[in-house]
C-alpha cells in the first residue's frame, strides 16, 4: 500500500557517519551540474558513477535502489514519448499518418531533446537519491538551522516528520483491517472505505496534535523546539573524492562545450 | 503525480522558484503571526502536514483503472487559508522528495506553484464563494476539493507546456496535449477525490465538529444542519 520510507535506508547505510555537509555538497553539486549540462553525456556519467557508489561503498541494497529508480521511470518514459512528437526541428526521422490530415512526426531535434531530457532526469534523480539514501532527515534539519531557515518552519517540519510515522502506522492498520473485510472489492466500496480511513486518520491526527500540545506545555514549551545536534567531524577522506568528482563533471562539461560540432552530435 | 527531478530546463526551474518564493515568505509571516496569537496551532499544523503526506502516499482507486493520489490541499485551504497551505504543501512536497523520492528539489518550485499555490487559490475562491450561502457544506467540500485537484493538474500541464512548446502550434498545442493525457485519469480522479473528502467531512461533522468550529471553517448552524442531515434514521420500532 505505502511505499517504503527511504529514511529508514538512510539510517542504516555505510555513509551514515560521513558529515552531512559533505554529502549535501556532493549531491546538490552534481544535481546542479546535471541540470545545466549542455550534453546528455554529463548527467549519464554522473548518474552511473553515483549509482555505483550507492550500491558499492554505501551498501544500499540493489533491490531497494532498483525500486527507487523505477519510481519516476513511468512518468519519464510517457513524458519523453510525448516530447518526441511535440518538440524538435531538423530532418524527419520517422513519420506515421493513420488517416488523412493527421500525422505523427519525430524529427532529429526531438530525438536530441528527448535523449537530453531522459539523461538529465536520470542524472538529477540519482543525485537526489544520493542525498535521500545517505542523509537522514534529522541531519538535514540541523543543517537548515545552520543556514538560518526560520525556526517556526523547522519546528513545523520536525513535528510533521514525527507524526508521519504515527499516522503511517495507523493508516496501515486501518487499511489492512479494511482489506481483510473486502473493503476495496468494488469501486463504490473502495471510495467509502478510503473516505472512512481518511476521516479517521484526520480525527486521530488532530487528537494526537492536541495531546502533543498538552505534553509540550507540561514540559515548559516556550515556542522553541530544542534538539541535540550530533555533528560528525568533516573528514578529508570524504571531502577530497567529492571535490574531485564534481571537478571531473565540470571538466566534462567544458570538454563537451569545446568539442567540434561533429563530435557534439555523437555526445 | 509531480514533475520529477531534472525534467524542467534550468531556466524554468528558476522561474517557478521565483514565483513560489513570495508565497512561501507570506506563508511563513502568516504562520509566525498565527503562532504568536496561539502557539497551540504549531502541533495541529504539524499533524495536518503529516495527514496530507500520508494521504498523498496512499493510492486512491481511480475509475480508469490507474492509480493516483489525492492532493489533500483542499481540506487545508478551508482550515488555514492559502498562504499557510503553501507552507504546509511545500513541506509535504519536500518530504515527498526526500522520503519517498517523488518530485525533486530543482522542480520543487514548480510543484509548489501547482499543488500548494494554484490549486489552493482556486479551491479557496470556491470556498469563499459558497461559504455563506445555503449550499450544503458537503457539496461545498466536494467542489473545493475537485476544483483544487483539477487546477493543480491544469497548472502542471501549463508548466510542462511553457517549458516544451510544440514545434507546430507552440505553447497552446503543447498544453492541450499534456492536459488531454492528464485528463484521462485526472477528471475522474478529481470527482472521486471530491466524493472522498465530502465523506471525510461527514465523519468529522459527526465525530469531532469542534475542529471545524474552532477554525471557523463553517458556522455552527451550518455544521448542525449537516449533522442532522447525516444522522441515520432510527428503525421503526425505536421511533414508535
Amino acid at each position: 500500500m505505502l511505499e517504503q520510507l527511504l529514511d529508514s535506508v538512510a539510517q542504516q547505510n555505510a555513509f551514515r557517519c560521513v558529515h552531512p555537509g559533505t554529502k549535501l555538497f556532493l549531491g546538490l553539486g552534481s544535481l546542479l551540474i546535471c541540470l545545466v549540462a549542455p550534453s546528455p553525456l554529463v548527467p549519464l556519467v554522473s548518474g552511473i558513477v553515483l549509482s555505483l557508489v550507492l550500491i558499492g561503498p554505501a551498501h544500499i541494497p540493489p533491490v531497494t535502489y532498483g525500486k527507487v529508480l523505477l519510481g519516476p521511470a513511468v512518468f519519464t518514459v510517457i513524458s519523453v514519448v510525448i516530447l518526441l512528437f511535440l518538440v524538435g526541428g531538423g530532418e524527419v526521422v520517422w513519420q506515421f499518418s493513420p488517416f488523412a490530415g493527421f500525422s505523427l512526426t519525430i524529427t532529429e531535434g526531438a530525438v536530441r531533446e528527448g535523449v537530453l531530457v531522459l539523461c538529465r532526469v536520470f542524472g538529477c534523480s540519482v543525485s537526489l537519491f544520493f542525498i535521500v539514501l545517505t542523509t537522514p532527515l534529522t541531519d538535514l534539519f540541523n543543517g537548515m538551522k545552520r543556514v538560518r531557515v526560520p525556526v517556526e518552519l523547522i519546528d513545523l517540519m520536525m513535528i510533521t516528520y514525527r507524526y508521519i510515522f504515527i499516522a503511517y502506522d495507523l493508516a496501515g492498520e486501518i487499511w489492512r483491517a479494511q482489506v481483510m473485510r473486502l473493503g476495496y472489492r468494488r469501486p463504490v466500496e473502495a471510495v467509502r472505505s478510503f473516505s472512512m480511513l481518511s476521516g479517521m486518520l484526520f480525527i486521530s491526527s488532530w487528537n494526537a496534535g492536541e495531546d502533543l500540545v498538552r505534553a509540550m506545555d507540561s514540559r515548559c514549551y516556550n515556542g522553541v523546539f530544542p534538539s541535540l545536534e550530533q555533528a560528525e567531524p568533516v573528514s578529508l577522506r570524504s571531502v577530497i573524492p567529492a571535490v574531485l568528482f564534481l571537478a571531473f563533471l565540470i571538466g566534462l562539461c567544458g570538454v563537451v562545450l569545446m568539442a567540434p560540432d561533429g563530435v557534439m552530435t555523437v555526445i | 503525480m509531480h514533475i520529477m527531478e531534472g525534467f524542467l530546463p534550468p531556466e524554468w526551474c528558476l522561474v517557478w522558484w521565483a514565483v513560489a518564493l513570495p508565497f512561501i515568505i507570506m506563508g511563513v509571516l502568516e504562520l509566525r503571526a498565527l503562532l504568536r496569537k496561539d502557539r497551540e496551532y504549531l502541533p495541529l499544523l504539524g499533524v495536518c502536514g503529516a495527514f496530507i503526506f500520508i494521504l498523498s502516499a496512499l493510492k486512491l482507486p481511480s475509475v480508469t483503472g490507474s492509480c493516483s493520489h489525492p492532493t489533500g490541499t483542499g481540506l487545508s485551504t478551508m482550515c488555514f487559508g492559502v498562504f499557510i497551505t503553501t507552507v504546509i504543501g511545500g513541506i509535504v512536497l519536500l518530504f515527498q522528495a526526500l522520503v519517498l523520492a517523488h518530485g525533486g528539489l530543482s522542480v520543487l518550485g514548480a510543484n509548489i506553484v501547482s499543488m500548494a499555490i494554484g490549486g489552493p487559490i482556486a479551491g479557496y475562491a470556491v470556498y469563499r464563494l459558497l461559504k455563506n450561502t445555503s449550499v450544503n457544506i458537503f457539496i461545498t467540500v466536494f467542489l473545493v476539493t475537485a476544483v483544487a485537484d483539477l487546477v493543480t493538474y491544469i497548472i502542471t500541464s501549463f508548466e510542462l507546456a511553457v517549458a516544451y512548446p510544440a514545434q507546430v502550434g507552440g505553447i497552446m498545442t503543447s498544453f492541450t496535449t499534456f492536459f488531454a493525457i492528464f485528463a484521462v485519469t485526472q477528471v475522474p480522479l478529481a470527482i472521486v477525490e471530491g466524493c472522498v473528502f465530502a465523506l471525510v467531512f461527514k465523519y468529522i461533522v459527526q465525530l469531532k465538529p469542534e475542529i471545524l468550529e474552532k477554525l471557523g471553517v463553517f458556522s455552527r448552524d451550518q455544521i448542525e444542519k449537516a449533522r442532522m442531515a447525516g444522522e441515520p434514521v432510527p428503525p421503526a420500532e425505536v421511533r414508535s
